[in-house]
């Protein structure tokens, strides 16, 4: 019997689908509806078809279209912020990583988000409200100039609408394997309701759909940890199992196992998780990354913006409870009670037992009965097409303000460009279709959109934040500093993939991997860890010489862009209690507490 | 033109999570006098209706955020008049 397709994340990054390689069709399903169950998921598309409706009359600006008005409170920008990531790829990917892994795997929602996000509230968050623009690259065309705008802009484009298809390929492909659904139906469905609600509300209805759908994951995935743990005995009881059932290793720590590449299975120590997923890949996804980055900016106020990126914190650190947790049940329960014991993707395909990625579905169908399945199903979609509708409403911001206004139509007036919007929104979502189908016929293309947001991301924060905190950065160094880490990404990723007389993106080459990740020990995820980390460097590096050998902008020119040279908004008295920088430094804290809790 | 006043968010989920929570409370209480075919871990627990319980609470809760918000929206416009 064949199983779950997809490999586990290639990286730490959090959008990173984890994906199939094989695209064979499979007869068998692993979880069986009820009508009870299909009910609730119908009702979640009738839903979100009609708040797609509803809203299209309150998005008829520009600034209503493609920044939600700038009306959000802090929570819901912290929510949609944080829901944005929180696509079933990651529950589902993460799950099996925990069950492969153990703890390891938190790290991504711990030194691999927590700072950053504090990092994005507290400095950079002021930069990108208070210069007013719509989007990441905005910013940089305020900052760099034009040219710097559109290498980002157009890079982003072209990534946003590929990983969007992955989504959807994957979505289709985990519904088929499941439940037996259609794969057709699952791609048409499923993007024809995307183009819709985007189309109709723009970010507006993107960031309402994402809300909903944070609280149905919570809601349809949180009474797996809880009767996980019930079963098992309690918490100390589930660790106890693990530790039995695998002496030896340690599965149950987040950094006493980190000392070498030797000791742990992924192939890494504490320098790639520090610098490679703590500075590198975490901070360039969470502070550059504009699909994450425009839910915040469409906060009401600067206060609101930064407190929503502090909450979108404190609810990242608590998606363990319903990733890393059941991966480990898995480990404890599945093996224990139910006799059953995960293998690799590529063993499960050729044994017909089940993989690790079947985890969470295999947890689920384990406690949840008609009605209950329902709502986990109604979750996973709701996580998939969220992820779908946040890549495509980036798209069409950016695509609309920073390829099309700057490069085609200057002058057109601001109904032409919600037109542009709506219209980009349906074009961003027919051309991630036929993605989803080139990934279905051509199943190597997904390695390649696997490491494609790597190749853009990293290197614009390193210019990002030069561009911020130094201002002698100039245009000249902004621009061939993005284009050096560019280049670095793809050589780097190249260069591992490289053996003698032939090319294999599918493997790596030991001895190429020794140079970049500096072991040969390094699995994937290392390797990208250490890519991300020399990538960012080389943009800040050459960043900074060009910017050295070139003339800078006045402090006229760089005012509200630059630190120093910005003026923080008077928004009135602020009790200590309600100040960013106050909550900042208890998650920061907390944070720290629990790390040393799980060392 | 003046657009009518926009309903919250927490409208829709709240609605959603209450018709949820009554279809699983539903389920749950049907399951007990005509158990599931399929066995599931813990079927003892009859977590269905208490999770839908929880599902309905939920909904009632962000219902009744909006319904405040409502009503505060209300006072205001009559001291404004």
């Amino acid at each position: 019997m064949k199983r779950l397709f997809w490999s586990l994340p290639a990286v730490f990054i959090n959008t990173m689908p984890a994906v199939a390689r094989t695209p064979d069709l499979h007869s068998t399903r692993l979880l069986s509806v009820t009508p009870l169950d299909l009910i609730i998921v119908l009702l979640y598309f009738v839903v979100v078809l009609g708040i797609g409706f509803y809203l299209k009359k309150y998005t008829r600006t520009g600034e209503e279209f493609f920044m939600a008005g700038r009306k959000m409170t802090a929570w819901i920008a912290g929510l949609s912020f944080i829901s944005a990531n929180l696509s079933s790829l990651e529950t589902m990917g993460w799950s099996a990583m925990a069950y492969q892994y153990g703890m390891l795997g938190a790290h991504a929602y711990l030194i691999g988000a927590i700072p950053a996000i504090l990092f994005l509230a507290v400095v950079m968050m002021t930069f990108y409200y208070i210069s007013k623009t719509h989007s990441v690259p905005g910013y940089l065309k305020l900052r760099y100039g034009e040219a710097s705008r559109s290498l980002a802009g157009i890079s982003f484009s072209f990534m946003t609408v590929l990983v969007c298809g992955v989504n959807m390929f994957a979505m289709a492909k985990v519904m088929q394997m499941l439940l037996g659904w259609n794969f057709d139906l699952c791609i048409w469905v499923s993007s024809v309701t995307v183009a819709v609600y985007v189309a109709l509300g723009g970010l507006l209805s993107a960031v309402f759909n994402e809300v909903l759908q944070f609280f149905l994951i919570w809601l349809g995935t949180l009474l797996v940890p809880i009767l996980g743990i019930i079963e098992a005995g309690g918490w100390s009881n589930m660790l106890a199992t693990i530790n039995a059932q695998h002496p030896g290793q340690n599965f149950t720590s987040l950094w006493s196992n980190l000392g070498s590449p030797a000791d742990n299975p992924m192939g890494m120590d504490w320098t790639g998780m520090v610098f490679g997923l703590g500075i590198a890949v975490s901070f360039g996804y969470w502070c550059t990354d504009f699909l994450q980055v425009q839910r915040v900016m469409a906060a009401k106020s600067l206060r609101a913006a930064q407190n929503g990126t502090v909450i979108g914190a404190v609810l990242k650190m608590l998606v363990p409870i319903i990733v890393t947790i059941p991966g480990l049940l898995g480990l404890a329960v599945l093996t224990q009670k139910a006799g059953i014991t995960l293998v690799p993707e590529s063993v499960a395909q050729t044994t017909g037992g089940h993989s690790y990625n079947e985890v969470l579905p295999l947890m689920m169908a384990r406690y949840l009965g008609p009605g209950l399945l329902g709502l986990g199903i109604t979750a996973m979609i709701a996580g998939f097409m969220s992820g779908m509708a946040g890549n495509v409403s980036a798209f069409a911001t950016v695509w609309t303000y920073d390829v099309y206004r700057p490069l085609v139509n200057k002058s057109a007036s601001d109904a032409h460009y919600v037109s542009m919007g709506r219209w980009s929104s349906i074009i961003g979502v027919f051309i991630a279709i036929l993605t989803a189908y080139a990934a279905k016929f051509f199943s190597n293309i997904l390695i390649y959109l696997q490491v494609l947001v790597m190749f853009f991301i990293i290197p614009l924060f390193g210019v990002v934040i030069l561009g911020m905190l130094w201002k002698r950065a100039t245009s000249a160094g902004g621009f061939w500093g993005f284009l050096a880490g560019i280049l670095a990404s793809i050589g780097e990723f190249m260069y591992v993939h490289v053996f003698p007389g032939y090319f294999d993106a599918a493997h790596l080459n030991p001895d190429h991997v020794r140079v970049i990740a500096l072991s040969p020990l390094a699995q994937d995820m290392a390797v990208n860890m250490y890519s991300a980390f020399w990538s960012l460097l080389v943009s800040i590096g050459v960043t900074v010489i060009v910017s050295l050998l070139t003339r800078p902008k006045s402090d006229e020119e760089l005012k509200d862009l630059v630190y120093g040279l910005t003026r923080i908004p008077d928004e009135g008295p602020t009790p200590w209690y309600k100040h960013p920088n106050f909550w900042a430094a208890v998650v920061f804290v907390l944070l720290i507490v629990v790390n040393i809790i799980f060392w | 033109m003046e657009r009518t006043h926009r309903i919250e968010i927490w409208f829709f989920i709240g609605s959603l999570l209450f018709v949820y929570g009554i279809l699983i409370l539903g389920a749950g209480l049907y399951h007990l006098v005509h158990p599931p075919l399929q066995q599931f871990a813990l079927a003892d627990l009859h977590v269905d209706i208490w999770w839908g319980g929880v599902a309905v609470d939920v909904g009632i809760s962000l219902y009744s955020q909006v319904l405040a918000a409502v009503e505060q929206r209300g006072e205001s416009n009559e001291q404004d008049r």
